[in-house]
């Protein structure tokens, strides 16, 4: 859509009305300004009439001489005025539908080959509130929105420095959906910053409606358990990680900002980290790995030492467990894995309902899983409480949900019909498949694997702030990136 | 301003560690010598070390300034399939002698190959990666084990060779055990030309650890089980049957699954390096045509060790071929 713009004012309404057919919420008035015929475009919804007409009525009211022409205003109105028109010419309809879509006015002039964007923009939108997820009990509580000109100003209200670079892109065939790259310039490796870049650009999408769009066009081809980009609701961890010399991508009209690298073990950190001491961070590290076990290898390793290896129990326990298996009908390992997806589907169902009738979903669940299904013999309790815990550690690092859930299902299967052997087999497959990754170029097991000082320092453990900020972390002290050494 | 760090990693040092431990726990089925730890693994073990070093050093420097040829890559891929096949006969009997419900033959040699296979598809690097967290779960595992069985350690069940020359030499010649993941250490980098030191600390460390955990085990399982741990063919898996920690009496389950993955480890670096050589030689045969070949002539050697109650003599035969491919680096073509 590179068709310039006509001289004839005519001309370009036809088009444009043309173009966007009988939308009701294009809104075009002729008006004339100084003795030259114009008219002032916008999208009702996306563009506040107050505004315009507070800068039109500026500009009718002025009493210098008529112009001879569009060309002539148009130069006067760009140069000869402090009207806030935009920088940018708009000399074609591309540039037009984008500037009227970004909630621009537009004022066409006779007689001129170019228009003037005048900034009265007033979208509405969510105003800046604490995310839903990634809860803190200390620090920001600020979250970001789904408009993207607030999200880049909540960053560059937390980076105030020249090096920080937005640069601004577009994705979606359909939707030209604006993408925003944000990086500090002295930190990030520009190789890094070319890679995205490149990327970004040649992703073929039809629309982009979420950041996580982009993301299997920023990842290595073939499946993979886990994702090498990781998302952030909060402005401050977005900021923490371009201090790191990392990328964010931010889309309008996702509240998620996408940060790359992503490594395995950021999904184990929080804000609250650093507002507490480092032994009571370090202790909180080391439960969620626990508890990050525990959600994936909990279910299976129960059922294949029922199954396999029971002197592995207490006595007591595996009496109790034994009694309680034989009440029911099923193989442990299924009856394992029917619970497991029972409460995927009531998390879904809660999910997904509405509000008003949400809590009901509690109480059914409570009430047919927790009570009638045992009291029936169908389900046994040690095989609810060992999921319910399960499913409350997976809770604990909810950015990890999604492998956790398909793993565990996966582990269940493999110690219960082959035993301690598919156990370990699956276990060495999970393992190659997150230490096989690369996030552009690093290691995704850093600094865990190849074993660094990092993972002491701000990784499984963390030391004191005072020790981080003699040597913060950087991506560079991290082995790997474009261009390391070649396999054998 | 940024900072790179410029250090990478030459060798896979901890995927040969992980592997070459794992003959430490999962012992063959009638082991050739039984000798007190004092002098089976302490006395030879400090002769035998020192001696295999100094061979393994003199490999490495021949292999790193001359060139491979052909033969000798697939000579040491028939190796590595005859390896693995011991591996997976030796590991095959010892999860049925473990576990009361055993796993077919079938799934058994699924599960270990489909897994060697899967690791066919990802990088050294990966596999290396891997051999990091499986260190630090066998260190968890020895560390559980220590605590277990440290209320049954008694000192005064150490015993002391009648005839210590005599068996000395034996105890040498047994220590003196050559593993194919020794020689491909020299063989398996990124670079034209390794540093020699790296090289030589390397095989220091991987023979000094692996040394030092056999002696320190063997000590063990003498000081709990006495004179009887000369007559048990897994005395490992017998103390940590013996091990528990309050409630839970036996936790030998446990770490059975941490020495069936570095079994598992072995096999996939076995099955990588076969690849890797064979394409090396022959460079026109495609992935999956090696891959079939080596997948065959794994079972095919399993089959025929399985069938002829031979282990003993592979012993013998992968030995004595580890030993000539070592010696004949040294004649090989030197690089320009």
């Amino acid at each position: 859509m590179q068709k310039p713009l006509s001289t004839d004012l005519g001309q370009n309404l036809a088009d444009l009305n043309e173009m966007f057919g009988s939308s009701m919420d294009l809104y075009t008035k002729r008006l004339c300004i100084q003795g030259v015929q114009c008219a002032v475009c916008m999208f009702d919804g996306l563009s506040s009439t107050e505004k315009l007409w507070v800068i039109l009525l500026d500009a009718l009211s002025r009493p210098e001489g008529q112009k001879a022409n569009g060309w002539q205003l148009y130069q006067h109105i760009l140069h000869g005025t402090d009207i806030p028109a935009e920088s940018g010419e708009v000399a074609d309809f591309e540039e037009l539908v984008r500037r009227l879509t970004a909630g621009m006015a537009v004022l066409l002039l006779d007689g001129s080959c170019k228009a003037i964007a005048l900034s009265t923009q007033n979208m509405q939108a969510r105003s800046v509130q604490e995310p839903s997820g990634e809860g803190n009990i200390r620090g920001s509580r600020e979250g970001f929105t789904d408009l993207l000109r607030i999200n880049v100003s909540l960053l560059r209200r937390l980076i105030r420095r020249e090096s920080f670079a937005i640069e601004l892109l577009s994705a979606g065939e359909r939707t030209n959906t604006e993408v925003v790259l944000c990086y500090d310039k002295a930190m990030a490796r520009p190789e890094l910053v070319a890679s995205v870049r490149q990327k970004l650009q040649s992703a073929k999408l039809p629309l982009v409606l979420d950041s996580g769009y982009l993301a299997p066009f920023l990842q290595k081809s073939g499946f993979g358990f886990f994702s090498e980009v990781g998302y952030t609701e909060r402005p401050a961890t977005a900021c923490a990680k371009i201090c790191e010399g990392k990328l964010v991508v931010l889309v309008n009209g996702s509240p998620f900002a996408m940060v790359l690298p992503y490594f395995f073990t950021e999904h184990f950190q929080s804000l609250d980290d650093y507002a507490s001491k480092a032994y009571f961070c370090s202790f909180i590290r080391l439960l969620k790995y626990l508890a990050f076990a525990l959600a994936v290898l909990l279910p299976g390793s129960f059922v294949c030492a029922v199954q396999y290896t029971p002197e592995l129990l207490p006595p007591q326990l595996l009496y109790k467990v034994a009694a309680a298996e034989r009440a029911t009908p099923w193989p442990l390992f299924l009856e394992m894995v029917l619970v497991i997806l029972l409460l995927e589907i009531i998390r879904e169902a809660g999910l997904r309902l509405p509000k008003p009738i949400g809590h009901s979903v509690g109480l059914v669940a409570a009430l047919i899983v927790g009570d009638a299904a045992v009291g029936a013999g169908i389900l046994s309790t040690p095989v609810l409480i060992i999921a319910a815990l399960t499913s409350i550690s997976t809770f604990v690092i909810p950015s990890l949900y999604e492998p956790v859930t398909v793993l565990r299902i996966l582990f269940v299967f493999a110690g219960g019909m082959l035993g301690p052997a598919g156990m370990v087999a699956l276990f060495v497959v999970m393992l190659f498949s997150v230490c096989g990754m690369e996030s552009f170029g690093y290691p995704y097991t850093s600094p865990l694997a190849p074993f660094g000082r990092g993972s002491v320092r701000d990784g499984v453990l963390r030391v004191s702030l005072k020790s981080l900020a003699r040597h913060p972390f950087e991506i560079g002290d991290l082995p790997g990136g474009e261009g390391q050494d070649a396999e054998p | 301003m940024q900072s790179h760090n410029t250090q990478r990693p030459l060798l896979p040092l901890p995927l040969v560690l992980v592997t070459a431990l794992a003959g430490s726990f999962i012992r063959p089925f009638g082991q050739p010598v039984q000798q007190p730890a004092a002098q089976g693994y302490l006395l030879a073990g400090l002769a035998a070390a020192p001696a295999l070093c100094l061979a393994l050093c003199l490999y490495g420097r021949a292999a790193s300034s001359r060139r491979m040829p052909g033969w000798f890559c697939l000579a040491l891929a028939g190796v590595l399939a005859l390896s693995a096949a011991m591996e997976l006969l030796q590991c095959q009997r010892f999860y049925n002698y473990v576990l009361a419900d055993q796993l077919s033959l079938f799934w058994f040699l699924a599960l270990a190959l489909g897994v060697a296979g899967c690791a066919a598809a990802y990088s050294l690097r990966a596999l290396n990666r891997a051999s990091v967290l499986v260190l630090a779960l066998l260190g968890l595992s020895l560390a559980l084990l220590l605590a277990s069985v440290a209320p049954q350690v008694r000192f005064e069940n150490l015993l002391y060779p009648a005839d210590p020359l005599g068996q000395a030499g034996l105890g040498l010649l047994a220590r003196t055990l050559l593993l194919p993941e020794y020689l491909l250490l020299a063989l398996l980098h990124g670079q034209k030309k390794p540093p020699r030191a790296a090289l030589y600390r390397g095989y220091a460390l991987v023979l000094g650890v692996g040394f030092g955990l056999e002696s320190l085990l063997a000590a063990l399982a003498e000081s709990v089980l006495g004179a009887a741990g000369l007559r048990q063919s897994q005395p490992i898996y017998t103390i940590a049957r013996l091990g528990g920690i309050s409630v839970f009496r036996r936790l030998d389950a446990v770490h059975v699954g941490v020495w069936l993955l570095l079994f598992y480890l072995k096999i996939c670096l076995y099955f990588w390096a076969f690849l890797w050589l064979v394409r090396k030689a022959l460079p026109r045969v495609r992935r999956q045509v090696a891959g079939l070949a080596g997948l065959l002539l794994t079972l095919g050697l399993f089959g025929l060790l399985r069938g002829f109650a031979g282990a003993a003599g592979a012993y013998f035969v992968q030995q004595g071929l580890l030993w000539l491919l070592l010696i004949s680096a040294a004649f090989w073509r030197k690089q320009p």
